[in-house]
């Protein structure tokens, strides 16, 4: 973890509707990414928007020290974001998070990801295809014109899925539905996800009924990003004597295994 | 140059005295026990860490949503989550004793009682520079900012605080009140060694499509750039008419703003919210208060303190 206040921005492209991908120059922070870590960004050279912005990284080029984030611009930090122009400085701090964890055992993988919720999973996708494992990767999106295109993916082996809520491209329907399918017909060791808290929600219900170890990604507001503030509370069971527990998404997290996520208070 | 000294030392009783290196300090709810920012510097360079607030039994805080952004600030509702004395001196303590900056216990508690229980038991813990009695907190439903805000209540609170400790005794003011001066008068005559302002403001926020507040506890306390100049203000007030030193906090962010502090009249001061933004904030304001006084010609910071103030 250290702050780069030095990074510079490579590439900043509008995607799809909404969506952008930044490319990054930060070999510190590309040497040591996990995929589920994410970097905190401060968008504002000013006090407002005051707090620095949690982004999952998407992508990772060791070799030529570069991060990706893929962000969807939802308020005035992720405005701001659009911004910037290659080879503006950017400041940013990470990598964040405790990641996913990734046994190196060549087994069968399924991810399921909802909107610009895919982005941590496309860099577990990758990671995971190195160590020769199988993946199946789920992407989920609206329609058509919001699906993210995933060539890397399918170069690097994946087998890859598309759900869409109105059916406009693959399957019709949530990613989650797709999924169970998959767990129907075919042994997977592990699922990871990261999307709304609804789907994830599913996921869980999925996970257990399936008893089929499973790793989610959680989203809160955050504040300092590296555990110190507690201001972005999940709630987590620790186990039948003791309860449940407050954890923090940034520290604890973003990456919890699903059976332990508390979802209604 | 070698004259130089940025020291500040807040006397406390029984011959017991912080004494801080350089007048910076990490304020209460801001800094964790320090493990978090100790990965990006060394925190003996810190004039003293005042550690997340401390309650006698184990507290899990509030339900999320826990904190709000507002221009230039944040509202918090973190419902004070700590682990309890215990829990802090068995496995907080321990890591921060490594360094060689006092640690400053922030308190609270429900009842009068227990403010005494936890300064009785924290009285000669090693490890443990100062008490911070924080009379402040507007996240919890009982005691704490009901303390600060009732002349006699504080008078009772700090007193009683007070007969069972012989550390250095800092009494942290809630700005949610009429008067600051008359509180903060009340601290110093019930025994408080130092005042620290301020704590934050109330406030809230609704969701308009909800149509209900955002905080589970309705509301929160606001802090950041948005409150340095009442902060500022507040502690003007106080350095007129009270004589402990006072340690100044509310929305610092830069060298710029912790002189305007000192200027104002805070012989230390303390860097919360800037801590999220930039955790390297406390040594950047450290270093350029010592070039603001090398340019200016302050030889130490009790010449600073209070200085903008016409003289008597």
């Amino acid at each position: 973890m250290h702050i780069d206040t030095s990074a510079t921005v490579i590439s900043n492209k509008k995607i799809i509707p909404e969506h952008y991908k930044m490319e990054i120059y930060s070999p510190q922070t590309a040497s040591s990414a996990k995929p589920g870590q994410f970097i905190h960004i401060k968008t504002s050279r000013t006090t407002s928007p005051l707090l620095r912005r949690p982004i999952s990284i998407y992508m990772r080029d060791k070799k030529r020290g570069i991060i990706s984030i893929l962000y969807k611009t939802v308020g005035t930090g992720t405005s701001l974001l659009t911004e910037y122009k290659p080879e503006d400085t950017i400041d940013i701090m990470g990598p964040l998070g405790n990641g996913f964890p990734l046994g190196d055992e060549q087994n069968r993988i399924a991810l399921a990801g909802g909107g610009v919720g895919i982005a941590p999973l496309v860099f577990l996708a990758l990671e995971a295809s190195q160590l020769k494992k199988q993946v199946i990767f789920i992407q989920g999106a609206q329609c058509k014109t919001t699906l993210i295109e995933t060539r890397e993916l399918k170069d690097a082996g994946c087998i890859v899925e598309t759900a869409t809520d109105d059916g406009s491209a693959g399957f019709h329907g949530f990613p989650t539905e797709l999924l169970k399918k998959y767990l129907e017909k075919e042994r997977i060791d592990t699922v990871y996800s990261c999307g709304p808290t609804p789907m994830l929600k599913t996921i869980k219900k999925i996970s257990l009924e399936n008893k089929i170890q499973t790793y989610i990604s959680l989203e809160q507001k955050m504040g300092c990003g590296i555990g110190a503030c507690l201001g972005c509370a999940c709630r987590v069971l620790v186990n039948e004597s003791q309860g449940s527990t407050y954890k923090r998404v940034c520290a604890d997290g973003p990456i919890f295994p699903a059976e332990v996520v508390v979802f209604d208070e | 140059m070698n004259e130089l000294s940025m020291e500040v030392r807040i006397q406390g009783q029984n011959r017991r005295a912080l004494i801080m290196k350089n007048p910076v300090m990490t304020a209460s709810g801001t800094f964790g026990f320090g493990k978090e920012y100790a990965a990006f510097y060394d925190l003996n360079k810190l004039g003293a860490i005042a550690v997340k607030g401390i309650t006698l039994e184990p507290r899990e805080g509030n339900p999320p949503p826990r904190i709000i952004e507002t221009p230039s600030g944040i509202l918090n509702s973190i419902g004070l989550q700590n682990p309890g004395i215990e829990g802090f001196v068995r496995n907080e303590l321990p890591f921060l004793r490594t360094f060689n900056t006092p640690v400053i216990v922030n308190i609270s508690g429900n009842t009068i009682a227990e403010y005494a229980l936890l300064a009785e038991k924290l009285d000669t813990v090693e490890g443990v520079s100062a008490l911070e009695i924080n009379v402040s907190c507007p996240n919890v439903k009982e005691g704490c900012l009901a303390f600060g805000i009732n002349k006699e209540s504080l008078f009772n609170v700090v007193k009683k605080t007070r007969e069972n400790t012989t550390l250095p005794l800092i009494v942290k003011l809630s700005p949610n009140v009429t008067d600051i001066v008359e509180m903060a008068e009340t601290a110093e005559q019930a025994g408080a060694d130092a005042i620290s302002l301020v704590n934050t403001f109330l406030g809230t926020a609704i969701d308009i499509y909800k149509k209900k507040p955002i905080f589970a506890n309705i509301v929160g306390g606001l802090s950041g750039p948005a409150i340095k100049p009442i902060a500022l203000r507040m502690v003007w007030e106080v350095y007129e008419k009270v004589n402990i030193p006072i340690i100044g906090m509310g929305g610092i962010t830069d060298w710029k703003d912790a002189v305007e502090f000192i200027l104002a009249g805070a012989s230390a001061l303390a860097v919360g919210t800037a801590n999220f933004i930039n955790p390297n904030t406390p040594l950047e304001i450290i270093d350029g208060i010592q070039s603001y006084m090398a340019a200016e010609g302050f030889k130490n910071i009790e010449e600073m303190t209070g200085y903008a103030h016409p003289p008597a």
